[in-house]
């Protein structure tokens, strides 16, 4: 799927030396296969959000078409650095009211220890929605920047490679322990990196725990309401209810584990080429570490 | 993580991964690339991304979904037309319903004054408005929302004014002969009444600003 280069190219000059709105609508045609199908494509969306990013899109497309500067790449690589970014900005716009909802629900299983399975990597998580907002809980990031002068370099990379999604502090360190240069770094990174959208899987996940949480506390609100009722007619539709209930907490709680399991972004061959450690030393260091965790944060977690 | 990179670029992160950028510019890209998280975020990946996305066969875009696009950009277009740089005070207003209109500077993009209008604009025909205000309003928005419930051309004249500069008035009148009132200053006049102006919408006038 690529846009037409010398079409394109052709109809952003037009456009920018007369501004003649039939050249922008055929620009728009030109490109909108491609940003339909961006998301579906790239991050594994549904067609609703592909519609929905479309729209969001296209409102500024005018803007943003006028940005191009043939002179320093073609349209196709350019299209696409704009697509991830738009991309990227539609997520946060979006879904930053969901996200902060879903962080608390996934703090939520850690403090209040809803389910004892995939504790630790429920610990791990949380850390690192800490360190991401700084909102979140000043007392857990006061906490954590204390542990983390405990902790050797190389723990510290190790925790951030298994869990954390990439940021300029894993290049940072890496550069550090590594002693190579950030671009050597990244290419290091990049090849350990498990090729499956991870991220974006767990961010559909997490939109789906939002969704069903949001379903079942409807319903609990609508039993309620039956009951206060209380009328024989209804006691069907409350049996109904109960049902739907039951089935959607089942699905949550499946969603939840899943989430968790999968929080591991880079698999343990990718970190022993990236810190030089057989599989033995890297799961008896992952011990450690959540053992010196737990203890630490044993005021945190239950 | 910071939501956006003032520094971001995309032509020059595509001249990168293109790699159509001297050894002095790779080290100075470079070293912001990977110390910025919102630029490795969309950098991240990308190189496989296009790849991904050239091999991969499109499906169209559905035909409603592209004239939704095509709809919601036109009237953006509308929403987004300024009329001459009128003063050094330029405004746009809001339309809040049909009752509140929101007066805001352009240049700081601040709101300066949030005004009630008083009386409505009624659904087939156009009332006395007022704004209180001594700072004049863009009308076009209000006024194309209008023509396109009711399929009314309007002409605005400002024809009247008083002697207070901070009670400069302006009839607005649509083509039927309805007059709707609202204040401006002078200086702001010398400059509308320099000519005629149209707010197209799909190549059909919506909206003429006659300026006498």
């Amino acid at each position: 799927m690529r846009v037409r280069e010398v079409k394109i190219k052709e109809l952003i000059r037009k456009y920018k030396a007369t501004n003649n709105e039939k050249v922008l609508v055929e620009i728009i045609k030109e490109i909108s296969d491609m940003v339909y199908n961006y998301p579906r494509v790239v991050f594994n969306r549904s067609k609703d959000d592909c519609s929905e990013f479309y729209i969001y899109f296209i409102e500024d497309v005018k803007k943003i078409i006028k940005k191009y500067n043939e002179n320093l790449a073609s349209f196709n690589t350019w299209f696409n650095v704009v697509l991830k970014s738009r991309y990227i900005n539609w997520l946060n716009k979006l879904s930053y009211k969901r996200k902060k909802q879903v962080d608390i629900i996934l703090w939520e299983d850690l403090t209040l220890g809803t389910d004892d399975k995939n504790k630790e990597e429920k610990l791990f998580y949380n850390i690192y929605l800490s360190q991401q907002n700084e909102k979140y809980d000043s007392q857990l990031s006061k906490k954590l920047m204390k542990i983390y002068n405990k902790m050797s370099l190389s723990d510290i990379i190790l925790i951030k490679l298994m869990y954390y999604p990439i940021d300029s502090s894993i290049i940072e360190h890496l550069t550090k322990f590594l002693n190579k240069s950030p671009r050597e770094c990244y290419e290091i990174y990049m090849k350990a990196y498990k090729e499956n959208n991870l991220i974006e899987k767990q961010e559909i996940l997490k939109e789906k725990i939002v969704d069903l949480v949001y379903k079942i506390s409807k319903i609990k609100k609508k039993i309620k309401y039956l009951k206060i009722k209380n009328m024989k007619s209804e006691t069907l539709e409350i049996d109904k209810l109960l049902k739907q209930k039951e089935r959607a907490e089942k699905l949550l709680n499946e969603t939840r584990r899943k989430f968790y399991k999968n929080l591991q972004i880079i698999d343990i061959k990718g970190i022993q080429k990236i810190l030089g450690l057989s599989k033995s030393e890297i799961y008896e260091r992952v011990q450690n570490i959540r053992n010196f965790l737990k203890q630490e944060l044993s005021d945190f977690v239950r | 993580m910071k939501n956006v990179c003032k520094y971001f670029d995309e032509n020059k992160m595509a001249a990168y991964i293109e790699k159509r950028m001297s050894p002095e510019e790779i080290k100075k890209y470079e070293k912001h690339l990977f110390k910025c998280n919102y630029c490795l975020k969309v950098y991240f990946n990308l190189e496989k991304e296009i790849l991904k996305l050239k091999k991969s066969k499109a499906q169209s875009i559905p035909e409603k979904l592209l004239k939704e696009g095509l709809d919601k950009l036109m009237k953006i277009k509308c929403k987004k037309i300024t009329l001459p740089d009128f003063s050094k005070v330029a405004i746009k207003l809001y339309k809040k319903g049909m009752e509140l209109i929101e007066v805001a500077n352009v240049k700081t993009l601040t709101p300066v004054l949030v005004t009630p209008v008083r009386g409505k604009v009624e659904s087939s025909l156009l009332k006395q408005l007022v704004i209180e205000s001594d700072i004049y309003g863009v009308f076009y928005k209000l006024f194309i929302d209008f023509y396109a419930q009711n399929r009314i051309k309007i002409r605005v004249n400002f024809l009247q004014f008083g002697d207070d500069l901070k009670h400069k008035t302006i009839e607005l009148v649509s083509e039927e002969g309805k007059i709707v009132r609202s204040l401006t200053n002078e200086a702001i006049f010398d400059d509308l009444k320099k000519g005629i102006y149209k707010i197209k919408l799909n190549g059909i006038v919506l909206l003429k600003l006659n300026f006498i």
